[in-house]
């Protein structure tokens, strides 16, 4: 059951648009807080201390945020965490699928390691719920009715903070429904030696920058779709294009072939196909091993000069394509998730700052930028002082005191 | 937790607010104190963090009555934990501390205020 649910704030959202005037007055006196120094007494900024003295109830509302805020970055540590299991699985399956490439080896007992290690990607991709949030696999988490929705109000003016899940950072355009399906890997199987579907295109002599003329092409298919990546000489930074007909699916990538290098076209050209949901990998020698939806070398061509005729990969150099492509789109994951809680830090750091100077009663705006040790001593002379008297929140909200132990 | 609601629903809390008080920073030291694997310290945390917001939001209410020198006190401390709460969720630091400051509270919540003086009129009934 949700305690305060992340995206239904409202009464906190409701409370923050008051302070937008603050905020402002804030800013405007030079506000020694943001810049992280704090107002040590009346002397150092009368303005603040001031603005301060009259912000009773609004202290309320910065609570609230920082509430959000923790409960947002707890979501995102769940699914941080569950990347890091998942990386630490794939990187074991990355040796169980290199191992499966050498000629002596036992593909049935090594099936069953990567069984076991699909399995444990599932799992803990699904159980990476906080709260009914589930960054990596969003809707599709457990307990069932979890949602990828992750949206924080960030500051006193109710500005969204929003974190995207795994699956649709990693298929904006069509996310995948499970996690298998989105690093590439379902169905992964080093048993099979019949071609998984993965093609090598490598590279002549003579690709030059002018080889990515208008309308040449390379071409995916498996003999019943196809993939045409077209490529069209366009302004700079114009975004990619698809089209669908039928069993053929057209995606022109602008390139700008009298600025570009032919390594930077060729890089584009990598992420095109990538994008279109297959896994890329650069060799040594340069070459790009292509994998996924069954592609075969004979469905598969280019028109693009220098480019040569595709040759079809083994079932091994398919799989450890497939599995290198997981690694780095799982470390992308990771690394996105690593931002996102840095920033909820940051800015529940903020929110704390403001909190400090908009206390109000306090006789002077003190630094409570406070050591272990000074806290403890602190709670010490606490401690004698409540010795008469409670500390009020049983006698002004006791419902309050009560969803603590929900 | 059960038997923290339980707990809870056992004071008082009109007629014991202290009490209660205490009671919720000791349900709370309590999930601290547990917290082995990495989801129940975060649920943890999570609860340090809200009972702190919980106390440091009524501090800021106009009609609330402490002394100010207390609310000075209780408010850096309720930030202090807040933000040590927040940390811990992403870096491995011991709990020990937000559990120490906890305990202390609950210390002062619970300490039986001194016995009044003997009155001058049974001291001296007693001298009889």
């Amino acid at each position: 059951m949700a305690m305060n649910s992340i995206n239904t704030n409202n009464g906190a959202l409701a409370a923050l648009a008051s302070l937008n005037q603050t905020a402002a007055a804030l800013q405007n006196t030079e506000n020694q807080i943001s810049t992280g120094k704090k107002v040590s007494s009346a002397s150092d900024n009368p303005a603040i201390y001031a603005i301060s003295q009259t912000m009773n109830a609004q202290i309320s509302s910065l609570s609230a945020v920082q509430d959000g805020l923790t409960l947002a970055g707890q979501a995102v540590n769940t699914a941080s965490s569950a990347a890091g299991s998942i990386s630490s699985v794939l990187s074991s399956l990355a040796n169980t699928v290199t191992s499966a490439s050498s000629s002596d080896a036992n593909l049935t007992s090594l099936q069953q390691n990567v069984t076991a290690a699909l399995s444990e990607i599932t799992a803990a991709a699904q159980t990476a719920t906080f709260n009914g949030v589930n960054l990596l696999v969003g809707a599709n988490g457990t307990p069932s009715g979890t949602t990828g929705t992750l949206s924080v109000a960030q500051d006193i003016n109710g500005t969204q903070y929003s974190v995207t899940d795994a699956l649709t950072q990693l298929n904006p355009a069509s996310p995948a429904t499970n996690i298998l399906s989105a690093l590439g890997l379902s169905g992964l199987d080093v048993t099979n030696s019949a071609t998984n579907g993965g093609v090598n295109f490598s590279f002549a002599n003579n690709l030059t920058a002018s080889s990515f003329a208008n309308n040449t092409t390379l071409t995916l298919g498996n003999g019943t779709n196809s993939w045409v990546f077209n490529v069209i000489n366009g302004p700079a930074g114009a975004a990619d294009t698809t089209t669908v007909n039928g069993s053929t699916q057209t995606i022109n990538v602008i390139v700008n072939n009298s600025t570009q290098s032919v390594d930077q076209m060729v890089g584009q050209l990598a992420s095109a196909i990538s994008g279109a949901g297959f896994a890329v990998q650069t060799q040594s020698d340069g070459s790009l091993n292509i994998v996924g939806n069954g592609i075969t070398a004979a469905a598969s061509s280019s028109s693009i000069t220098g480019v040569n005729t595709p040759t079809q990969l083994t079932a091994a150099q398919t799989n450890i394509t497939a599995v290198q492509t997981a690694v780095s789109r799982m470390d992308q994951v990771s690394a996105y998730f690593g931002a996102a809680s840095n920033q909820l830090t940051q800015m529940g750091n903020f929110a704390s700052s403001l909190s400090t100077a908009l206390t109000s009663g306090v006789g002077a705006l003190t630094d409570a930028d406070m050591a272990a040790e000074s806290a403890q001593l602190n709670s010490l002379q606490t401690k004698q002082q409540l010795a008469i008297q409670s500390l009020s929140i049983a006698n002004s909200q006791p419902q309050s005191l009560l969803t603590l132990f929900r | 937790m059960a038997s923290g609601i339980a707990r809870y629903q056992m004071v008082n809390v009109a007629g014991a607010p202290r009490e209660a008080e205490a009671v919720a920073f000791s349900t709370t030291n309590l999930y601290l104190s547990k917290a082995a694997d990495p989801t129940s310290r975060r649920d943890a945390l999570y609860r340090n963090h809200q009972l702190w917001s919980l106390l440091l939001k009524d501090l800021g209410m106009r009609d609330n009555r402490l002394p100010a020198e207390l609310k000075r006190m209780v408010s850096d401390l309720a930030i202090w934990s807040m933000n040590y709460s927040r940390q811990a969720l992403a870096q491995p630091l011991s709990l020990e501390p937000l559990i120490v400051v906890n305990r202390n509270i609950i210390e002062g919540l619970r300490a039986a205020p001194a016995p009044p003086a003997a009155t001058g009129s049974l001291r001296a009934a007693l001298a009889v």
